[in-house]
């Protein structure tokens, strides 16, 4: 048994622990629901969720000829101009 | 008589280039490997100049725009090269070493070899030439501007793009042909050892990804010459399809340096030589997947987050039990002998890539993600990366490969090798505070590639520029001896007509 | 009989065991992380993704919505006046090359990238408290990156 081992083992386990508490924190700082005013993290909410809802979704992908040149979100997918005149659309469906 | 008879010269071109070949060209395989490894330092040394002088500049919160010029050119040389040429050299000048050896296998297209090697230095030169200033990422469309270059004007910018894709070409080449002639010269049976198998497995990972960043340059070619349109997201996912998996070319051959050397400076075998060779599936195959986790604040679709940030921590857990193996080898060990220099090496890098790596989860964190992207936080990790697993075990890896070579006839002294290990251990410790200095400052919101910033930062960019320049001694204080090796041995075999056998 | 024959087995293979172990537990956090990225729940929704998507349908009443332009090197407009607590969607727009808007409020970041020919959305709800928070380009965007800001002020 090394010490210089010893401290290899310490430092992967101390660190990876001391490093899922700092995760932890962050994702509880940053967790609330999302569309509503709160005063601070780690406190109680007050108040109804606004109108999430959970759906299924598929995803389609397909390969187009268009002259559109606008890459944009919109609100069921992703549309990507790619040279020659081609178009990829993702689009997800409910 | 032939026609070679009758037609007489003062020399013939044939016999006069075979000549300057044999005489200028590396003829074996160590050697090359030598040629590789020590362009790379050299390299290295340019852009660790680069960054030494801009970290300077960064001393001053206040700089306004007339110093952008010259703190963004040197910020790019200092991408450039290291992302373009060093890695990709260190790389291959691994493979070869390993593959020559652990299994005798040996290069049979020198002369090719040779003539790529200066290709790909001269494609990198006549890029750097244009004085590209803003882009090093070569984001578009910033990289397409004409403002983005100092000394290319008009169509002329794209000659950056073809310099690096020459650069990329023959190293693509090499590569290949590292890999290809190994095989075909191995001789024993039975399994590859393991450290030509994971770094000929990254060296050949340079042929399966470098064509993406090859057919992106083209792209930029054509958008400029041919004014092709440039989509900035999908040629930015394209980029990152190389830019991704060329972070672990040289971290995971060196993987194969430490599974096959920490065992024999522990005086016990490897603790588990089963998971060293699962893994390396894991590794190789997530390695291509996750490219996408860098562009996380894009506006990518909810199903590629999901991916890339699961995928990634797939990865990390490849890395994790890399680490955990050799660190219970060395635990289980009596001792380790840190003595020689190449041990001490390959332990600090073991060292620093586990303290580089940890903090790097909560990167591809699509939750988190926001708080740290584009800051120092990820400027601080991936440059503990490069200063320790990379450079460090290359270290290693280059001290051996110079030992080999040059040990018999230009041998180590002791101040040399006091240097040597001097150097390890000022380049590690300097550099962790500049690590963790800078993960500090971008979690508090330091932003990258500033040359202005809020002055709370200062005493921040004070201790990374005063680390860095110590750091930078101790590059000094571990090249020269190893340089100096290079020297003699190159006086004593063409001057003093002394030759090793 | 099966538990003697299970436990030296495991024994045997000990690095099998331990690799697959390994491997199930990464599994675990990871398909965790997945679902809950594509459910929503990520909380990255917090702030918004920086699609469309992000953004809470119907708006809540009283939703300032401002159009900023990022060019090289500015936002047009650079100054957003809210309320305390009221509800921010800023659309993202960039006139030329890729550029960043990272704004740290007391509640969290908020980090998206502008990349020209897509939209960028931001939803957020302004602090409670009154002040200025400042938000910042971070992506390298050319020589004036550093000087590109702008101030929410919430009085």
């Amino acid at each position: 048994m090394t010490k210089a081992g010893l401290a290899v083992l310490l430092i992967i386990f101390l660190g990876t622990a001391v490093m899922a508490a700092f995760i932890s924190y962050n994702l509880i700082a940053t967790s609330s629901p999302p569309f509503r005013a709160y005063p601070s993290p780690f406190s109680k909410y007050v108040g109804q969720p606004l109108g999430e809802v959970q759906v299924n979704q598929t995803a389609l992908a397909s390969l187009v000829v268009s002259q559109g040149k606008v890459n944009g979100t919109t609100n069921n997918g992703v549309i990507l101009y790619i040279p020659f005149n081609w178009t990829l659309n993702l689009t997800v469906y409910n | 008589m032939s026609i070679k008879d009758s037609i007489r010269l003062p020399w013939s071109p044939a016999i006069k280039l075979q000549q300057l070949t044999g005489k200028y060209f590396s003829q074996t395989t160590l050697g090359t490997s030598i040629l590789f490894t020590a362009a790379g330092l050299v390299w290295l040394a340019v852009m660790g100049l680069a960054a030494l002088f801009f970290r300077l500049i960064l001393l001053n919160p206040y700089n306004t725009e007339a110093i952008a010029p010259i703190y963004y050119s040197l910020l790019t040389l200092h991408g450039y090269v290291a992302m373009y040429i060093l890695v990709p050299f260190l790389t291959i000048g691994i493979g070869m070493y390993a593959m020559y050896k652990e299994e005798g296998m040996e290069l049979t297209h020198f002369d090719l070899v040779n003539v790529l090697f200066w290709l790909a230095n001269l494609g990198m030169v006549i890029a750097l030439a244009g004085g590209p200033m803003t882009s090093w990422y070569i984001t578009p469309p910033l990289g397409l501007l004409q403002t983005t270059f100092n000394f290319y004007s008009g169509p002329a910018i794209a000659l950056t793009y073809i310099g690096l894709f020459i650069t990329e070409a023959c190293i693509t080449a090499v590569a290949g042909i590292t890999v290809f002639d190994g095989i075909r010269t191995r001789r024993n049976k039975g399994k590859l050892s393991i450290f030509p198998t994971y770094a000929l497995t990254f060296t050949a990972m340079i042929v399966f990804t470098t064509p993406f960043l090859m057919a992106t340059l083209m792209w930029y070619t054509l958008g400029i010459l041919a004014h092709v349109y440039v989509n900035p997201t999908v040629a930015f996912l394209l980029f990152w399809m190389w830019g991704h998996p060329v972070v672990y070319f040289v971290p995971f051959a060196v993987f194969g340096a430490l599974y096959a050397y920490i065992p024999k400076f522990a005086g016990r075998k490897l603790f588990s030589e089963k998971w060293a060779r699962w893994n390396l599936f894991l590794l190789f195959v997530f390695t291509m997947l996750v490219w996408a986790h860098h562009m996380l604040v894009w506006p990518l679709p909810v199903w590629i987050r999901g991916f890339v940030n699961a995928s990634t921590l797939l990865l990390a857990a490849g890395s994790g039990v890399t680490v955990l193996n050799l660190g219970l080898t060395i635990f289980l060990a009596k001792r380790y002998d840190f003595s020689d220099i190449r041990g001490l090496a390959y332990f600090l890098a073991l060292l620093g890539f586990i303290i580089a790596g940890i903090p790097a989860l909560i990167l591809p964190e699509n939750a988190l993600n926001p708080i740290v992207h584009n800051t120092y936080y990820v400027v601080g990790h991936f440059h503990l990366m490069i200063w320790t697993i990379i450079i460090l075990g290359s270290m290693g890896i280059i001290i051996d490969q110079f030992l080999n070579a040059f040990g018999r006839i230009a041998p180590l002294s002791n101040l040399s090798l006091k240097s040597i290990r001097a150097g390890l251990l000022l380049w590690f410790g300097s550099f962790l505070v500049v690590g963790f200095a800078m993960m500090a400052a971008g979690y508090q919101g330091l932003i990258r590639r500033e040359i202005a910033y809020p002055v709370e930062f200062l005493p921040y960019m004070q201790t990374m520029t005063i680390f860095a320049w110590l750091g930078g001694i101790g590059f000094v204080l571990m090249a020269v001896p190893a340089f100096s090796m290079v020297t003699r041995w190159l006086v004593m075999k063409y001057y003093s007509g002394v030759v090793e056998q | 009989m099966m538990g003697m024959g299970a436990a030296s087995w495991i024994k045997k293979h000990g690095e099998l065991t331990w690799f697959l172990v390994l491997l199930v537990l990464v599994g675990i956090f990871a398909t965790w992380s997945l679902e809950e990225v594509v459910s929503g729940t990520s909380t990255n929704y917090r702030f918004g993704l920086p699609l469309a998507s992000g953004v809470p349908r119907p708006l809540p009443n009283g939703t300032l919505v401002v159009n900023i332009t990022a060019y090289q090197w500015g936002y047009t407009p650079d100054v957003i006046v809210a309320k305390p607590g009221q509800p921010v969607l800023v659309v993202l727009h960039s006139r030329d090359v890729v550029h960043g808007f990272l704004l740290k409020l007391p509640s969290g970041t908020v980090n998206v990238d502008i990349v020209p020919g897509t939209l960028s959305y931001v939803f957020f709800y302004a602090p409670n408290t009154p002040g200025n928070y400042t938000w910042r380009c971070s992506e390298y965007c050319g020589i004036g990156h550093s000087f590109m800001n702008g101030t929410v002020e919430v009085i």
